[in-house]
């Protein structure tokens, strides 16, 4: 499979650019939009937490920023991975290709714009009065690797579910806030009270955030904990996401 | 080469395709919420030998399982029993614009259709002019295909299939489309691959084209092959009303 997906590079670096196109065709500003977007949120936040609701993080926009950007793409590329089959039928009708090119295609355009909004958010993070940015960015590089990777494996599985239950695009809407609310991107990890904090221990989210605030906020290399949460999780994703989607996908084409 | 044997298809069809929870757990409980299901089988033990360089033509009335054998033949569809075996590689063009994005150009939609067949940019290059040329629609590749009419999308779709020097061509009922002058020319540009020692496969139902194209003729009706052999006959075999299954008739 590995070596199908080698050979079949181009078709999803075609699909990427073919979703890049169809975004920015027809709007005067293009690829600016991407870029202005962590910009403008910056801005709102500074004046929101600034004037309006006081939160006791120093620097609140950068710390909220920090995770929210990774999480949008997480939540944006698992609800798009819901349609990454179902609603292609009509390229899984005209050849052969392996399949998991369509969601590993729509994980790589949504995280192609979070890479758009770190280019903008991190010399921000570097310049601007806050936190700095440490040497431990560089823990960034392998961080984002494994955070594309879980999303990937989380792709697949949720891609080939919904064939067969669409049910699964709508409770995807729903977990996602869920579990959005859940994890400690918005509020920080010490204010979730002790007897919950080991609960959250447990969740891949959960880690990559508090991954994230480490390497680029508190400029501190994450915990044993974080660090091997993150990488299991990334290897149960990937092997369940595969296992699941290789099972399902003969039928693909009878059931969308 | 291309070899099927004792291939079978059942398809499931929904008659109230609720794959909502709400229905299915009303379904546990009242009858008349379950779902009604019928199966069809589209294909029952069918064989098909395809030697090199020879084309073959798929006659048969709607619905006998045309379309469905040529989607085993390219892989897109796994048969429920059989075996099929498939030496090379293998270039499709199944339906109309399918595959094909509206808003997308010309330009775009060929080398996205291309790399659907493992081809990368390089390649494509070297084929570009040549498909365009073919096509007649070098004026064209900049503007997105929902401003082209069907014919011009059959050019387009036909021209990159007949261009991937693929081993077996499979070619469903997309030639009608095509005025008279365009359809000469995808005979001919048919004839040239298969010289190469392409084999085809062309599912169609003008049966003159698989009179005058093709080396051999099967009559599918109703998932089975019930007559094979030369095209004329099978032909006449069509059209004497012999679209009952009875058993093979080989001329
Ligand atoms: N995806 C599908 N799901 C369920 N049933 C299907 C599916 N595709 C085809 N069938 C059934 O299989 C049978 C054969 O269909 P097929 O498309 O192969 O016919 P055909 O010979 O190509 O007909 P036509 O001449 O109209 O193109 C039909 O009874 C059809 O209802
Ligand atoms: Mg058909």
């Amino acid at each position: 499979m590995i070596r199908d997906l080698v050979r079949y590079r181009p078709l999803i670096r075609n699909l990427v650019l073919k979703e890049l196109t169809l975004k920015y065709r027809g709007s005067v500003l293009g690829v600016a939009w991407s870029l202005a977007h962590p910009a403008l949120l910056l801005l709102v936040y500074t004046l929101a937490f600034r004037h309006v609701l006081r939160v006791p993080v120093p620097h609140y926009p950068f710390f909220l920023l920090v995770a929210l950007l990774p999480w949008n793409f997480f939540a944006t590329a698992a609800s798009a991975a819901t349609g990454a089959i179902v609603l292609n039928g009509s390229l899984l009708r005209k050849a052969a290709f392996p399949r998991e090119a369509l969601p590993i295609a729509s994980v790589l355009f949504v995280f192609a714009q979070l890479l758009l909004a770190l280019a903008v958010f991190l010399p921000a993070l570097a310049l601007a009065r806050g936190p700095g940015l440490k040497w431990t960015a560089v823990l960034l590089l392998p961080l984002l690797l494994l955070h594309v990777l879980f999303t990937t494996g989380i792709a697949l599985l949720l891609s080939a579910l919904t064939t067969a239950w669409r049910d699964i695009a709508h409770f995807t809407e729903v977990g996602l806030v869920l579990v959005f609310w859940l994890t400690p991107i918005v509020y920080p990890a010490d204010m979730v009270p002790g007897s919950w904090r080991s609960a959250l221990a447990l969740s891949p989210p959960a880690a990559f955030a508090a991954a994230y605030q480490d390497v680029l906020f508190w400029g501190r290399v994450p915990t044993w904990t974080t660090a091997t949460s993150t990488l299991l999780s990334t290897v149960a994703a990937l092997v369940l996401g595969l296992v699941v989607f290789k099972t399902m996908s003969p039928a693909f084409l009878e059931r969308v | 080469m291309l070899e099927l044997a004792g291939v079978s298809k059942r398809f499931v069809i929904r008659h109230n395709p609720s794959l909502d929870l709400k229905v299915r757990v009303l379904a546990l409980f009242h009858p008349r919420h379950r779902e009604r299901w019928q199966e069809v089988w589209a294909l029952r033990e069918v064989d098909v030998h395809l030697e090199r360089g020879e084309s073959l033509g798929l006659i048969g009335p709607n619905g006998s399982g045309k379309s469905t054998l040529l989607r085993i033949m390219a892989g897109i569809l796994l048969p429920t029993r059989g075996r099929v075996a498939v030496s090379g590689t293998v270039a499709p063009m199944l339906e109309l614009g399918v595959g094909f994005h509206p808003e997308l150009t010309g330009r775009e939609n060929l080398y996205l259709s291309t790399s659907l067949f493992g081809f990368g940019r390089r390649q494509t290059d070297a084929l570009y002019d040549r498909i365009v040329a073919f096509a007649e629609l070098r004026d064209f590749m900049d503007a997105p295909v929902k401003t082209f009419s069907s014919g011009m999308a059959m050019r387009l779709g036909f021209a990159v299939a007949t261009h991937l020097e693929a081993d077996i061509l499979l070619v469903d009922e997309v030639l009608a489309v095509g005025d008279r002058a365009f359809q000469e020319k995808c005979l001919a540009r048919m004839s040239e691959v298969r010289a190469r020692g392409c084999s085809i496969v062309v599912v169609t139902h003008d049966l003159d084209l698989v009179r005058r194209f093709c080396d051999r003729a099967c009559l599918v009706v109703e998932g089975r092959i019930v007559a094979e052999g030369a095209p004329d006959e099978v032909a006449a075999r069509y059209c004497g009303g012999g679209v009952t299954a009875e058993p093979v008739h080989a001329f």
